[in-house]
């Protein structure tokens, strides 16, 4: 769901806000809030194009997203590279959490794609791994950074 | 669900008026964090917001509120 936010951007938000994943044997939960802006396109022109500013993905064991298990962040203040923080506030890894953890840039796509390999969350249909794969190629293509790698 | 996502899901629209979109960032807020959006974008401005949530820097991306840090 997109939402405007202030100064011209928006934020596209998943909807509902904290989604629900069902795994093999549990349950984890899922917030994704990306801040962006329409802008031309500089490599064609007359297009225009959605230019992200900020990003946060979080996965967390409650509703609540506490315990957080993972947190993939770029955003506009210190530190500006994107980053990961693992297991913040969890009392279990103290200190763990408060660390940036450098990354590369981290896509929507790769976090779904990240969570049905890694932490065996059902997909909601047969064919995710086209539609990933098909959703990530028109991210990178226009991507101004991070979408050079192999799909 | 809150009032206002309820809303929209049941009209079928995937966009937020303006409007709709500042009624959601204090509803998710108050829900999460236990303030209004007025006090949330207060607190962020003087950098009094605790970083150990999660939903801090989902709340500030939403109602485009600058963070000192994250």
């Amino acid at each position: 769901m997109v939402t405007p936010a202030t100064g011209g951007s928006f934020a596209a938000v998943t909807n509902p806000p904290v989604v629900p994943l069902k795994t093999n044997n549990d349950r984890i939960y899922l917030r994704s809030t990306v801040q962006f802006t329409y802008v031309d396109n500089p490599r064609y022109p007359g297009e225009r194009k959605a230019a992200t500013h900020q990003y946060a993905h979080t996965v967390g064991e409650s509703d609540t997203l506490r315990p957080q298990l993972y947190s993939w962040e770029w955003a506009a203040t210190e530190p500006t590279y994107p980053h990961l923080h693992l297991r913040r506030s969890d009392p279990a890894f103290e200190g763990l959490g408060k660390l940036h953890i450098p990354t590369g840039r981290v896509f929507y796509e790769d976090v779904l794609r990240f969570l049905i390999q890694e932490h065996g969350v059902e997909p909601v249909r047969d064919d995710w791994d086209d539609v990933l794969k098909d959703s990530f190629s028109r991210v990178s293509t226009y991507a101004t950074w991070g979408g050079g790698r192999r799909t | 669900m809150s009032p206002t996502l309820s809303k929209v899901v049941e009209e079928g629209r995937d966009e937020l008026t303006p409007e709709e979109a500042e009624q959601f960032a204090d509803e998710q807020s108050r829900q999460y964090l236990g303030m209004s959006i007025g006090e949330f974008k207060e607190l962020a401005s003087n950098d009094a917001l605790s970083h150990d949530d999660p939903m801090v820097v989902h709340i500030a991306l939403l109602a485009g509120v600058k963070l000192h840090s994250c």
